[in-house]
């Protein structure tokens, strides 16, 4: 079956999407223009907008649409505390843990040294420039327990003590809610270490 | 075209992995009997397949995959002892090992004795041993695991044996080409030096910076003009280090 020219290329546009294969794209199109064709315009108006407008937080680089994102100008939070993630989407997963009150810096990455991806790329020297205008007492390095994760979070503990700032790594270990036994031996092992007194 | 085959339970290094797609990941892997493969393994960035947390460089594990000579799809994957988790401050010699083996390593082709080194190296980064000897040491094996290894106790052109108290110029790929009274000029190595690396006996640090020095010469060839990423990333690191 052969679509008309284009339909394939919004087929082929939807596909681009994570998440979406062929069958899933082809529903969408069909929806889109059998019954929501308003909500095509609005959907295409939406990404015409988002792609040329979003940019980077100049402080923090989340995305955002202006020069600094709602959470580095909302002067109630609390701006002693860097919590240094990522990822765009690892912003509003703390977010949505609803405990942490502080900013954020966004690496769009992590240190990948045979991917070629260095402190340059993770704009580190933006970091430094803020830890030097000073008011930063606390650096969290929520970067993913990963390998390169834990790589990246070592050379930033590093960056901030030498500028006197404290630096801490989020906890890793058991989920909540979880059993010892499903856990593996690597997990357990760093929660083992991680152990608080009660 | 290569033959389909099942591989069970073979003892594998994860090199490096990437993401492929929504949850999977593109893994290569280094292992005695297959030597270099890549596989895919679906599913591996969940967090309900279980592979996330095992599926990390410089831990053995036991792969399972079916495919052709050269990789295929991950079927199994579980870890072989403990895990090894190398000091923070180390992780970047541990990126450069396995750089160095995806780069210098033929695909498929299996270096028992390689994967041996390999195994031995990472073992020697994760406990308190001498982490540049370490590094030169791996660097030293590899070169002569794979062919390009000379004989840094002899004089290539005369077979006589290196004098420590004397001087050789040296030449990478050819190795130890002659005596020199010329000290101090670029590829002029102490015997002394030359004999503690043929003995791999790096214990002083003027061996080391020697030995660090040539094996990098030597590297230079083999990797045919390609940069290394974790070198570059290391210098880059230190740059901010010294700056700050």
């Amino acid at each position: 079956m052969r679509y008309s020219p284009a339909l394939s290329r919004l087929i082929e546009a939807f596909r681009r999407l994570p998440g979406v294969g062929p069958k899933s794209a082809q529903r969408m199109a069909f929806h889109v223009l059998e019954r929501d064709r308003e909500g095509g315009n609005e959907l295409g108006a939406a990404l015409t907008a988002a792609v040329s407008l979003v940019g980077h937080c100049q402080r923090c680089r989340m995305l955002t649409d202006t020069d600094c994102c709602p959470i580095c100008t909302n002067s109630s939070r609390d701006a002693s505390q860097i919590c240094v993630v990522e990822s765009p989407a690892d912003v509003i997963a703390v977010e949505q843990s609803g405990s942490f009150r502080g900013r954020y810096f966004v690496l769009m990455g992590h240190l990948s040294p045979l991917d070629g991806i260095g402190p340059a790329q993770l704009g580190i020297e933006r970091l430094e420039a803020w830890l030097d205008e000073g008011g930063v007492a606390e650096l969290i390095l929520a970067t993913n327990p990963t390998v390169e994760g834990d790589a990246t979070a070592h050379f930033l503990a590093d960056i901030a003590r030498r500028r006197g700032v404290a630096a801490s790594r989020i906890a890793h270990g058991v989920p909540v809610g979880g059993e010892l036994e499903y856990v593996d031996g690597g997990t357990l092992a760093h929660a083992l270490s991680g152990r608080h007194v009660l | 075209m290569s033959n389909r085959v099942r591989v069970q339970g073979e003892p594998a290094f994860l090199l490096h992995h990437r993401p492929f797609r929504d949850s999977s990941r593109i893994l290569d892997f280094y292992t005695p009997d297959q030597g270099r493969i890549t596989v895919f393994a679906h599913g591996a960035r969940g967090g309900k397949s279980g592979w996330a947390a095992l599926l990390r460089p410089f831990s053995e594990l036991l792969i399972s995959y079916t495919g052709s000579s050269d990789g295929g799809t991950l079927s199994a994957a579980e870890s072989k002892g403990l895990p090894v988790n190398l000091p923070p401050e180390r992780l970047l010699s541990g990126f450069y090992l396995n750089e160095l083996l995806l780069k210098l390593s033929p695909r498929a082709d299996p270096h028992p004795e390689l994967y041996e080194i390999y195994a031995t190296t990472i073992a020697s980064l994760a406990s308190a041993d001498h982490e540049s000897r370490s590094l030169r040491l791996f660097e030293k094996r590899l070169l002569d695991a794979l062919g390009y290894g000379v004989d840094y106790s002899r004089v290539e052109t005369t077979g006589a044996t290196v004098r420590p108290e004397a001087y050789y110029y040296v030449r990478p790929e050819r190795g130890v080409e002659c005596e020199t009274t010329r000290t101090g000029q670029p590829h002029v190595y102490s015997g002394a030096h030359l004999l503690a690396l043929a003995s791999e006996v790096l214990d002083e640090p003027g061996c080391l910076a020697a030995a660090r020095e040539l094996l990098a010469h030597a590297l230079a060839g083999p990797l045919e003009g390609r940069a290394l990423g974790s070198r570059a990333v290391a210098r880059e690191l230190r740059a901010l280090r010294n700056g700050s």
